[in-house]
């Protein structure tokens, strides 16, 4: 049974427009950004939508479950309105990542892999971003946020705070 | 070729370009460990398990992924590569649980062997290990996920094998686990090779589990009695019980796979229904007796029904999986009895063409040829399940570029891409074929290398003759090479040795011509000897079949096993030893006589058929039997006829007119097809054995019907009715219903491609 109809057809016309780029035999290229449009748009991919990104291709749908697996970017469950990725990797975490992270959990009340009770922020550690540096980092949504302490953490939950 | 050498270890060999390391160091027998890399798949390089040290190369390098250049020196045993592989073995052995003493894989695992043979001895790590949660993927295969070394064989296997990719590499790092990701059984009908090519614990066999060690085993070379591919076993053996089965390699057959039919199978050897005992009906109650009260009991019999009602009052039916010996016996001793009604073709309904047939039905071209081809044509085969191995050789056509076409009753699930696959209202492929040949596709015309294979379903045709004649015309117009696959294993061996009623052992004609399969059936005969054949499920009209069993004064059954309706109908049971417990040989479908060894001795008093019937010759004071002492004998006697393959040249039409209405679309379903299958209890868990039960109709057909998947219909056929319940399964043709053969429930109901009244219950 293919699951193909739950993309809608704007969504097809952006993925035809991705899979014109690639070789024929190689729809497999045009998993990422059919999974980002998504996360764009649903701020997640369920399973059933990542079987509809394979059903569509006609790859096979395992392989999109490794790839939204594999990459942070992606989340395969609603998380929350704010999702905080705080990065634990090696220069963040000499640079001080662990105060960062002590610091968000203490003022969100919640663990790394839980979302606030309001639904408002979720909180992650993630590896490396690439943002060395300008460590320690993390992101929000798009966006990067550098050279944190603990102070620049809380204007930046203020900030999205005062935002909803 | 050969043009380059290299050093490896000192030793100065001859290599290709564009060969890898690993594999001259394969063929030249220097042990390279390796985990990832496996001959018959694609290269990953991700283990690093094969590092070696390369001269001017700075760092080691990957065997498996280091292309030769000439004048290269490779060491393996340096101390450079030696510590590499010290290295490796040690990060892989970092989250593997040492707990081989409860592993399956204990005593056959690659990661145990290595580790012993390049690792260290002690233990550096004692921090925790991860662990990976199991999965439930089915009644074949059984996981135990902390063990894996993410080596992806089994992800490979999957892409390139057998053409589902169905198991994955999810996460990332340290959280990476293979797994179907949703709960979901595996269902590739090859997915028993995933159990072989694990080189750890981490996949194995699930009904042989905690059975046996591999230490305490003996293995056999045999052959796999299923199909017409022959693939060649491996039969692990404890104290004479079969343990387990696994392939042999072959390239030019199995390679290194083999079908999850052929490994499971051997389950059904210990069945209750197993008969090891001869058994006569007295006054209709079965007594277990003496092979020499049987025998009489058997030749009295016989005797009986030929004295009173003539010789043509005996129908004999073989399988389609018998050795050569068996075949050759069972036809000569019927012969001396003067019975012609001899045949093996239990399916088939259409035997207008049967003289013009070459000294044996066979494929034309090999299996390794048929990869070659640039495009292929199936006509009413449903290979994929059909012949499991030789539908793997096909998509290895189709990854190599050959386009792919079909013309079939269902539009089955054919996996990887078919350029046109027609599928013709009620099942007629007469017409189907015809609208292939009246327009010709451009891939297939132009094509310098086509083959067109005609498979069960065509053969079992009721117009199968002009099939043949019109996939004739096609072969010729686009100069294809055309081949017959047929069913059971040794359907070759039957055709050479004379189980067709119209010719004797080496295609001569016979001066008496018998009836066929079918004849025998439809023109009730007091008499019928059976060997290996259960009416009731093997035959095309099996309901025709059964009664004409019921109204025979005399059945004899020389069979493994037993079934509720042969104890009914049957006067004398004479236990055969199956394939696993005789030897002999038979022939594939490219024509390969393949010999093979009793792997263990008959069970109880079973005996190999030949003998039985060697026995029953003399009993009955044929002269010349006495000729036939041994299996050489009658080998030595059957060899003579044993030709290379013909071309055929088919032009004969079919008497039979197209089935027309609403037609039952019927195939013996991959684990129905012999009664070694049918009783074989793992592969009757699998989805493949449950998913063909019900009739399946089409939506159209169905909402015609005011029917529903799950609803009840009652079908008929042969003036016999029974209720199934119904499959909405939009494969189907309009006006077709698909009915299985082969299995019990629908023993009554009659052949395949005929009429078939549906109503809602
Ligand atoms: S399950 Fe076995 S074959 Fe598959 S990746 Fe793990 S170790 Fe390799
Ligand atoms: S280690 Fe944190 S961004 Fe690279
Ligand atoms: S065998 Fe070479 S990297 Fe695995």
């Amino acid at each position: 049974m293919s699951d193909a109809y739950l993309l809608s057809d704007e969504l097809k016309k952006e993925i035809d427009h991705w899979v014109a780029k690639f070789p024929i035999d190689r729809k497999l290229s045009a998993v990422i950004p059919a999974m980002n449009m998504v996360q764009d748009l649903e701020q997640h991919v369920s399973e059933p939508m990542m079987d509809a990104i394979a059903d569509y291709l006609g790859v096979p749908r395992i392989a999109v479950y490794e790839v939204g697996t594999f990459y942070t970017m992606y989340d395969l469950k609603p998380r929350g309105k704010h999702r905080i990725d705080v990065c634990t990797n090696v220069s963040c975490m000499l640079r001080g990542s662990d105060e960062i992270m002590g610091h968000l959990k203490n003022r969100l009340g919640v663990d790394v892999g839980e979302t606030s009770k309001d639904d408002m922020f979720a909180l992650r550690s993630v590896e490396c971003l690439g943002s060395c540096g300008t460590a320690p980092m993390m992101q929000i949504g798009k966006d990067y946020h550098e050279n944190l302490t603990p102070k620049k953490v809380d204007e930046i939950l203020d900030k999205l705070k005062g935002e909803a | 070729m050969n043009d380059t050498t290299i050093t490896i270890d000192g030793k100065e060999v001859a290599a290709e370009q564009g060969e890898m390391v690993i594999e001259v160091a394969d063929r030249e027998n220097i042990r390279i460990p390796r985990f990832c890399y496996h001959k018959n798949l694609s290269i990953a390089a991700n283990c690093r398990m094969c590092l070696v040290e390369v001269e001017k190369a700075p760092k080691p390098l990957p065997a498996c992924a280091t292309p030769i250049t000439d004048g290269m020196v490779v060491k393996t045993r340096s101390p450079i590569a030696l510590q590499a592989q010290k290295a490796v073995m040690e990060f892989l052995l970092i989250n593997h649980p040492l707990d081989c003493p409860v592993c399956d894989q204990g005593g056959e695992c690659e990661l145990q062997d290595i580790s012993m043979g390049y690792g260290e001895d002690v233990s550096r790590y004692n921090q925790g290990k991860r662990s990976v949660a199991d999965q439930d993927v089915g009644p074949l295969i059984e996981t135990f996920m902390t063990r894996c070394i993410h080596c992806t064989r089994c992800v490979r296997f999957g892409d390139e094998i057998s053409g589902m990719r169905e198991l994955g590499l999810v996460n990332r790092g340290e959280k990476s686990q293979i797994t179907t990701y949703v709960e979901k059984n595996i269902e590739s009908e090859l997915s028993g090779n995933i159990i072989d090519i694990c080189p750890v614990g981490a996949l194995t066999n699930k009904p042989f589990r905690f059975k046996a060690r591999t230490w305490e085993m003996k293995q056999h070379a045999t052959i796999a009695p299923h199909d017409c591919v022959g693939s060649n076993l491996m039969m692990h053996e404890r104290r004479n019980e079969v343990m387990r089965v696994v392939p042999a390699e072959n390239e030019a057959i199995n390679e290194t796979w083999i079908a999850d039919r052929d490994r499971y199978s051997h389950f059904a050897l210990y069945t209750p229904d197993r008969v090891t005992q001869p058994m006569i009906k007295v006054n209709d109650t079965w007594q277990t007796v003496d092979w020499a009260t049987a025998l009489e009991h058997t030749v009295a019999g016989l005797q009986t029904v030929i004295h009173k009602h003539g010789e043509k009052a005996v129908g004999a039916l073989a399988s389609q999986s018998e050795t050569v010996e068996n075949y050759y016996m069972f036809q000569y001793f019927l012969r001396s009895l003067g019975i012609n009604n001899i045949d093996h073709r239990l399916q088939q309904q259409d035997f207008s063409d049967q003289s013009a047939f070459p000294a044996y039905p066979h494929m034309g071209t090999t299996f390794e040829k048929i990869e070659e081809s640039d495009a292929v044509v199936l006509i009413g085969s449903h290979t994929r399940k059909e012949q499991p191995m030789l539908w793997h050789r096909l998509h290895k056509a189709s990854q190599n570029g050959a386009k792919m076409f079909a013309v079939n009753p269902v539009d089955f699930n054919l996996i990887f891409a078919f350029e046109k696959n027609i599928v013709p209202e009620s099942g007629d492929l007469v017409a189907g074929l015809t609208q292939l040949l009246e327009h010709i596709p451009e891939g297939l015309q132009s094509a310098t290398k086509p083959v067109i294979l005609l498979g069960a379903l065509a053969m079992n045709h009721p117009q199968a003759a002009t099939l043949r004649s019109l996939a004739q015309k096609l072969a010729d117009k686009i100069g294809a090479t055309l081949g017959l696959v047929t069913s059971g294993s040794n359907s070759a061996g039957a055709w050479l040795t004379g189980v067709v009623p119209h010719r004797l052992p080496g295609k001569q004609a016979a001066s008496n011509e018998g009836q066929d399969a079918q004849a025998m059936l439809q023109d009730q005969k007091q008499a019928y000897v059976l060997l290996n054949v259960e009416p009731e499920f093997d035959c095309a009209n099996t309901g025709q079949a059964l009664q004409a069993m019921n109204n025979a004064e005399f059945v004899l059954a020389v069979n493994t096993f037993t079934t509720d309706d042969m104890l009914q109908y049957a006067n004398v049971i004479l236990p055969a030893a199956p394939f696993n417990e005789i030897s002999g040989h038979m022939i594939n479908a490219q024509g390969d006589c393949q010999q093979f060894n009793a792997a263990i001795p008959p069970k109880g008093e079973s005996r190999p058929a030949w003998k039985i019937f060697r026995i029953l010759a003399q009993l009955c004071q044929i002269d010349e039997i006495a000729k036939f002492m041994t299996i050489a004998d009658v080998f030595e006697a059957a060899q003579q006829h044993i030709a290379e393959p013909e071309a055929a040249k088919w032009t004969a039409d079919s008497k039979n007119t197209a089935p027309r209405g609403t037609i039952r679309i019927a195939e013996m379903p991959i684990y129905a097809i012999d009664p070694i299958v049918r009783r074989a209890k793992p592969l009757q868990e699998t989805h493949d054995a449950t998913k063909v039960q019900g009739a399946h109709i089409n939506k159209a057909t169905a909402s015609g019907l005011q029917v529903n998947t799950g609803d009840a219909v009652i079908v008929s056929q042969n003036d016999n009715e029974i209720t199934l319940s119904v499959v909405i399964n939009d494969c189907l043709a309009d006006n077709t219903v698909y009915i299985a053969q082969g299995l019990a429930e629908h023993k009554t109901l009659g052949a395949a491609y005929a009429p078939i009244e549906i109503k809602r219950a």
